[in-house]
């Protein structure tokens, strides 16, 4: 049961990548290669109000969510809005997060930091399996984020806009919907609850320089193994994901986990190529 | 004869710097239809897209409701009252048929709930979607999707509803529903901008006739005074160049 949990756990967090991704990729139709990055940069914040500043939680998560949406705002302004096609959208984002990365190691340098978890790190014992009370937080963060902005896509009227945007972005305007609002929106959203998912997931992983890359390729298989678009197609491709890496890892070595990962991503794309929840887009004539 | 809702005047537009439409000037009544006719590629669509906000004027004006649209973002117009419905049953496909009809109403800034019971307005015109109100839209038929098209239009309650080509692909009995349909909707003093290829269907319904050309008008005129279709349907194919 602990490996388990740990899988789950892990899982977690690339699910949470994925569902940055995710969000973006409803709006805009163009994904947001920063992402990861952004929440690397949420658990920097994290340590700087925890370690540093000695602030009490609250203040924390405040503070990275609004210093995390505002990364997030002014990455929509230089590297989103005046490229006007998503291709060149993939490059854009993608030299954003490496610029955060380079920024993130001038500050706090290359070593890891460790971010206490502020409920406690006593180990939780449930169901015959250890687990620490971040790494719960974390997973019932996921489940509950997916839960949330599922219903909301499904039931607040900018929630339909916003999927209403990602098939037909003109259709939308002419229904009086401001696309370039609400994909500024989309992404100031992002930032915000990657701020959140900084402080969570910082007492896991650390925070550290490296994890944007390390993160933002397993939240991409993640993704691709749920399928582009699907929310719970993400949860569960990140959960798969974790629990396969662990698993692989404890069994055959660690030197296997990063292959494994990739081996099932092969299978899933070879047998379903819009991954496990996607949907086929279909042409009309 | 009332002032016109929407009066468009030595009209000049395009895509970016390709001009397609060169002087097209055209007026729309409330509680009338005016159909714009023309053959392929003679500016009508381009010409929608301008009022509608889509493609940028080059030249002369467009007044709606007593003011100049220039420079009056797309969205914006639609929260002014103009809806525009694309050729081609532009619905979105992979959304049920009531949250297209919820997202019709987007323009209006009211509850979801409230949106809910506007609906019902649309089911009583097109009393087969109240039926398929939880199917995609892109499970619907041609003509089904169509009336999609054309409710989530009259869900943001406008005073002038602009329809692209709504008989394009339809059969032709579904053609003449639809057409009826249309003409029933000017009776609540709807301002009626209907493009179409089917010269004799839209002749039947309108009030007033505006036919173009590569891009500028050739006939203007109410439908009263035209005698012989013919000659009007020869003006449309380009055939002719001179007045009915």
């Amino acid at each position: 049961m602990t490996l388990i949990y740990a899988g789950l756990s892990l899982g977690a967090v690339y699910a949470l990548v994925a569902v940055g991704y995710n969000i973006v990729f409803i709006a805009s139709h163009s994904f947001n290669f920063a992402q990861a990055q952004l929440m690397m940069v949420g658990a920097f914040v994290a340590y700087l109000g925890y370690v540093t500043l000695k602030l009490p939680t609250v203040i924390v998560i405040i503070m990275a969510m609004t210093a995390v949406m505002l990364v997030a705002a002014f990455e929509e302004r230089i590297a989103v809005r005046p490229v006007a096609d998503h291709q060149t959208q993939l490059i854009t984002t993608l030299g954003f997060g490496t610029v955060l990365t380079g920024l993130v190691q001038v500050i706090w340098g290359t070593q890891p930091l460790q971010v206490p978890f502020a409920g406690g790190d006593e180990v939780l014992t449930f169901l015959g399996g250890r687990m620490f009370p971040d790494e719960l937080a974390l997973v019932v963060f996921a489940v509950a984020l997916v839960v949330a902005i599922s219903a909301y896509t499904q039931r607040r009227l900018n929630g339909l806009a916003l999927v209403a945007m990602s098939q037909d972005e003109e259709a939308a305007t002419l229904r009086g919907v401001s696309v370039r609002k609400l994909t500024f929106a989309a992404f100031a959203v992002t930032g915000l609850l990657s701020g959140v998912m900084g402080v969570l997931i910082g007492p896991k992983t650390y925070a550290v320089a490296t994890l944007g890359a390390a993160l933002a390729l397993k939240g991409f298989v993640a993704l691709a193994i749920g399928g582009f678009g699907s929310m719970y197609g993400g949860l569960i491709g990140g959960f798969a994901v974790g629990l396969v890496e662990q698993h692989v890892a404890r069994y055959f070595g660690s030197g296997f986990s990063n292959l494994s990962v990739f081996a099932i991503l092969l299978l899933v794309l070879l047998i379903r190529p819009t991954g496990l929840f996607g949907r086929v887009q279909e042409r009309t004539v | 004869m009332t002032a016109p809702l929407l009066s468009v005047d030595g009209l000049a537009t395009g895509y970016g710097d390709l001009r397609v439409v060169w002087n097209v000037s055209f007026q729309v009544w409330p509680g009338r239809i005016t159909a714009l006719l023309g053959r392929n590629g003679s500016g009508k669509t381009t010409s929608l897209r301008a009022v509608a906000g889509l493609n940028p004027v080059h030249a002369g004006s467009i007044d709606y409701d007593g003011r100049r649209l220039d420079g009056v973002a797309a969205h914006k117009r639609v929260r002014a009252g103009i809806s525009y419905v694309q050729e081609g049953k532009r619905v979105f496909r992979n959304q049920t048929v009531e949250e297209n009809l919820l997202l019709g109403g987007y323009s209006l800034g009211v509850r979801r709930s409230t949106l809910e019971a506007e609906c019902a307005r649309i089911y009583e015109l097109f009393p087969i979607l109240q039926e398929k109100r939880k199917h995609p839209a892109g499970s619907l038929s041609g003509g089904q999707q169509q009336m999609v098209a054309i409710g989530q239009a009259l869900m943001a309650k406008p005073k002038l509803l602009m329809l692209d080509e709504p008989s394009g692909g339809l059969a032709p009995a579904i053609v003449a529903e639809v057409m009826s349909r249309i003409a029933a909707l000017k009776e609540s003093g709807l301002a009626i901008l209907l493009v179409e290829q089917a010269v004799e269907a839209a002749v039947d319904v309108a009030d007033h006739v505006t036919v173009l050309d590569v891009g500028k008008v050739t006939l203007n005129l109410p439908v009263d005074q035209i005698d012989d279709m013919e000659r009007l349907k020869d003006v449309c194919m380009g055939r002719r160049t001179d007045a009915a």
